[in-house]
């Protein structure tokens, strides 16, 4: 399996809380970027992916034009990919964006919701309204775009248990096949930690984000959603192919500003500036920032717990050469504290322990 | 005497030297002033400058202050067409060192005041400026940053006539920083500060008034002739304790080290003596020939005693062995620090450390964590006690785990200081406050000029190395300053306090309380504690207890959640780095039971706000 990431960093408005790759550009920095876009994926030797993600920032915002290109370039580069997956802002959602998304070969939109609650929206300076979100919905459906996943954020400022309660109903209500619920955090470089510092607004307390995250569970499972990694539901089987396979160790490979790809035993990631990334295509130069090895085992493990289902002892064994309880005895230290269980040849997260991940996590 | 010796040169090289040091307080512009002095003399280049600065230490620089310099030989062409010996005698700057500048005062016949021209006379200054009249010291009052807006000086010298009765009339006006005045500073040493007295031939008498160590020739004094000569081969006698050492060299300090072949009276240097244990130079103590030998020592020594006291622990405990080395490297360059090894139940093996006051105790620690990069532990600081037993036996402690129990104690009796604080007016009430609350008993108050009090109180020292200093800055918007000698043991209702982590003492957090404060203490140790506390995955209950009645309390509750719920897309690394940082934070704490316990735990006692 081999994923191909896109990054698109370009937004119509800077969310307060975004760390991500992003900037409010003019059109002729987005055509220059795209052009580069191209340019890379083009380079890519001969390879076949199975997962292609189009993510920002805000792909959307990009003219139909220009995304259309990187849309046909990336399908084209990946032959034949089962999952094409773009990040959307709803509002960015229209007739004609649906149709063309259809006819191209997108299967797959994450509509980035956040919340339902208007004055959350706003602080978050997201630029949607919770209309647009529903508005957004019956578009892609009428288009034939059923495969529609959507991020929420919990945690928000001021958010209690029955605001959040009340997102995640209005979300069951409008049914995506997917669900990832993130916890808002306090990123350096960014408006929401800027007015941190300077006592404007406060972290949730992580009590109350506990509970919360329980809720969450609770709610959606009863939905019919399957929890199936920390932050991750899915409706009938539609997981993430393209997420799954960075939880599972598979290789991908990122183009973009910022974007970090993973092949075989080395990790790198390209230089976050965006005019050094036009720079460094057009010159016909490595856009890499830093390259590092891939430390086998303690990321597969960082990453593969995150699943529900865990790592499969066995296979993690014979693929990295090694006896995972005797190269890490704290494992059976974290199962007596009840944090990790193992079943079925399977090492994986108690329900205690997906809360408290990290503590398991640091042990690798 | 060796005959090489011209007796003539000698005189005449004495008469043309003047041994002077400069008191300021910190940041009325002392290292400035000394820099300008060296420049105007060209002594040194600017670069060798440079680099000798960059020699003393970090910790010097980070806190404003001086803790020791060498003394430095500086050649000065007078108007008079004379050459002059200026020896430039630094002295500590803090209150911890008190003793110190006694001795290096003692090296001199005069003295800079420097006084910042906006600022005014702090308690330091003034303690100081005592010291040199106590040592017979020509004062030359030198009124710095005078290009300062703010600067006021006649206010200044008004307050240097009031305070201290010295006249001004011929005050050096000066900006140390632009370089003005410097040259009449110059001329008012070599006109004013005395050629130094002494006899060449009669028998050696030199001041040990600062140590250095060196890895390949051992500890080597500061010293300066008083009475008599030294030369190379001499056998010396250390006056007080007898010991002999056989001189291989001797010299001055320029600031390299050159070596003469003599000195003579009024010299100030430097000699090798094979010297290998740090506590045979005792700042203060006389050196002299072992025959024929001085009938006494110069006045004024007394071996140093360490007055504050905490227990030292390598957070790793296999760290152990290199925390006594450090302790040892430390010692040779400072006889006055001292330690012995502890062994705490909760933090294992480590060494019960004394110093001379709050400061010397931070520099050390700084030092021993910079210098030799070990992860450390510092116990609360301590003040030794006076503990009568019902037997009619008195012991010493200066260690709450070692306080006896209860029933056993008949009174404990703390050491008191007499605290002379300087502060703008508008402050005093808030001082007066914390010195009440800090069991202070009033003594005077004085107005200095029409801005200016000094009050002097009479404190446990235990209070005042707690978080006397911090409090004293806030109170004051800084401008407050202290100064605080020794004034004997009181009787105190003091107890023991112990402090329970999940049931179970952690010796290390036991403090000495008095009884009236004892529940108020116990309760806000409980309170920072439990912030300091990381939470665990269970409940970690946290307790104070005066022979085992649990005064306060307070819970850390347990840890529901830590989880990356973030979306970090493929960024691996991101969340590498995070849980890096998690594994980092838990490096550095000390496991007690099965609880984590932070660093800055073991000082929760300190800065408490109350």
């Amino acid at each position: 399996m081999q994923g191909l990431y896109i990054h698109i960093p370009f937004c119509t408005h800077i969310c307060t809380y975004c760390d991500f790759v992003k900037t409010m550009a003019r059109e002729n920095k987005k055509r220059r970027y795209v052009d580069a876009l191209i340019k890379a994926l083009n380079k890519i030797e001969a390879q076949t992916f199975d997962t292609v993600h189009i993510g920002g920032g805000t792909p959307s915002c990009l003219d139909h034009a220009l995304l259309g290109r990187v849309i046909e370039t990336a399908i084209k580069v990946a032959k034949h990919p089962k999952e094409v997956a773009i990040e959307c802002n709803p509002n960015d959602i229209t007739i004609e964006k649906a149709e063309m998304f259809k006819t191209l070969g997108i299967n797959r939109v994450t509509l980035g919701v956040q919340t339902f609650n208007g004055r959350q929206l706003k602080a978050l300076n997201r630029s949607h309204q919770s209309a647009d979100v529903k508005s957004a919905f019956s578009i892609l459906r009428s288009v034939g775009l059923d495969n529609i996943a959507v991020d929420l954020i919990f945690a928000l400022p001021g958010q209690t248990l029955e605001d959040l309660k009340v997102d995640l109903h209005q979300l069951i209500e409008l049914a995506p096949r997917h669900i990832s619920t993130y916890e808002l955090i306090f990123e350096p470089h960014t408006v929401l930690y800027y007015n941190y510092q300077r006592g404007r607004v406060n972290p949730t307390d992580q009590d109350a984000a506990a509970q919360m995250y329980e809720m969450i569970v609770e709610t959606l499972t009863e939905a019919s959603y399957k929890h199936y990694e920390i932050s991750n539901f899915a409706k009938d089987d539609h997981v993430s192919l393209h997420n799954l396979l960075v939880w599972q160790d598979e290789d991908y490979i990122g183009v973009g500003a910022g974007a970090h790809s993973k092949v075989g035993n080395t990790r790198y990631g390209n230089t976050r500036s965006i005019e050094g990334y036009i720079n460094a295509i057009d010159n016909n130069e490595s856009p890499r920032a830093f390259t590092e090895k891939h430390e086998g085992i303690r990321d597969a493990m960082i990453m593969g717990l995150r699943l529900n289902e865990g790592v499969h002892v066995p296979t993690l064994n014979k693929k990295y050469h090694t006896n995972l309880f005797k190269a890490y005895p704290a494992i059976k230290q974290k199962m007596t504290e009840g944090l990790l269980v193992f079943e079925n040849n399977r090492l994986m997260l108690s329900n205690r322990g997906r809360l408290l991940g990290n503590l398991v996590f640091e042990i690798f | 005497m060796n005959k090489s010796m011209n007796m003539k040169a000698i005189e005449s090289r004495q008469k043309r030297i003047r041994n002077f040091s400069i008191i300021a307080h910190i940041d009325h512009g002392k290292s400035t002033l000394a820099d300008r002095i060296l420049e105007y003399t060209k002594s040194i280049t600017a670069r060798e400058m440079r680099e000798q600065l960059l020699d003393s230490m970090d910790l010097e620089r980070e806190r404003g202050i001086t803790i020791k310099l060498n003394a430095v030989e500086i050649h000065h062409e007078h108007t008079d067409g004379e050459t002059y010996i200026f020896h430039l005698i630094d002295t500590p700057g803090h209150v911890d060192f008190t003793y110190e500048v006694s001795r290096s005062l003692a090296a001199c016949e005069g003295a800079l005041l420097v006084v910042d021209a906006a600022q005014g006379i702090e308690a330091q200054t003034l303690a100081n400026v005592y010291l040199a009249l106590d040592n017979d010291l020509e004062i030359i009052p030198v009124i710095n940053k005078i290009d300062l807006p703010s600067a006021d000086v006649d206010k200044v010298k008004k307050d240097i006539e009031d305070i201290i009765g010295l006249d001004t009339e011929d005050a050096v006006l000066i900006s140390a920083k632009e370089g003005l005045g410097i040259e009449e500073v110059m001329n008012q040493i070599v006109e004013k500060v005395p050629a130094p007295k002494g006899d060449p031939s009669a028998p050696l008498q030199a001041l040990v008034f600062d140590s250095f160590y060196d890895p390949y020739r051992g500890i080597i004094p500061s010293i300066r002739i008083v009475e008599g000569t030294l030369q190379n081969g001499d056998i010396i006698k250390m006056m007080s304790s007898g010991k002999t050492f056989e001189v291989n060299e001797i010299g001055v300090t320029t600031p390299k080290r050159e070596p003469r072949d003599y000195l003579g009276p009024g010299d100030v240097g430097y000699l090798v003596a094979s010297i290998k244990n740090a506590t045979d130079v005792r700042v203060g103590d006389t050196i002299t020939r072992k025959s024929p030998s001085a009938t006494a020592p110069l006045p004024g020594y007394r071996k140093l005693n360490p007055m504050v006291f905490c227990g030292l622990f390598p957070i790793d405990s296999d760290d152990y062995p290199d925390l006594r080395e450090a302790l040892e490297k430390l010692q040779l360059n400072d006889a006055s620090l001292i330690f012995e090894p502890e062994n705490s139940q909760a933090l294992g093996f480590g060494f019960r450390c004394g110093f001379l006051g709050m400061l010397h105790m931070e520099i050390m620690q700084a030092r021993i964590d910079r210098e030799f990069d070990i992860g450390l532990i510092a116990t609360a600081p301590s003040v030794i006690y006076h503990v009568h037993k019902n037997d009619g036996t008195m012991i010493k402690v200066d260690n709450p785990v070692n306080m006896p129990e209860v029933q056993d104690i008949e009174s404990i009796e703390e050491p008191y200081v007499e605290a002379t604080l300087m502060t703008p007016k508008e402050y005093v009430g808030n001082i007066m406050e914390l010195c009440q609350q800090k069991r202070g008993e009033f003594k005077t108050m004085n107005y200095i000029g029409e801005t200016r009090v000094q009050v002097v109180y009479h404190i446990p020292l235990l209070e005042i190395v707690y978080d006397f200093f911090d409090k004293l800055k806030s109170h004051s918007k800084g401008y407050a300053s202290l100064d605080y000698t020794f004034d004997g043991y009181r009787e105190s209702k003091l107890v023991k306090m112990d402090i329970l982590i999940n049931g179970e003492t952690v010796d290390a957090l036991s403090v000495i309380a008095h009884r009236d404060f004892a529940y108020h203490r116990g309760k806000a140790i409980c309170e920072k504690l439990k912030d300091l506390i990381p939470r665990h995955m269970f409940e970690v209950p946290i307790q104070a207890a005066l022979s085992n009645k649990i005064i306060a309390r307070s819970t850390v509750r347990a840890l529901r959640k830590n989880v990356l719920a973030k979306c970090y897309g493929g960024d691996v690394s991101r969340k590498k780095k995070l849980l890096e940082k998690q594994k980092e934070g838990k490096r550095r704490m000390k496991s007690v039971g099965n609880v984590d316990v932070p660093q800055e735990a073991f000082l929760s006692v300190l800065s408490l706000d109350d």
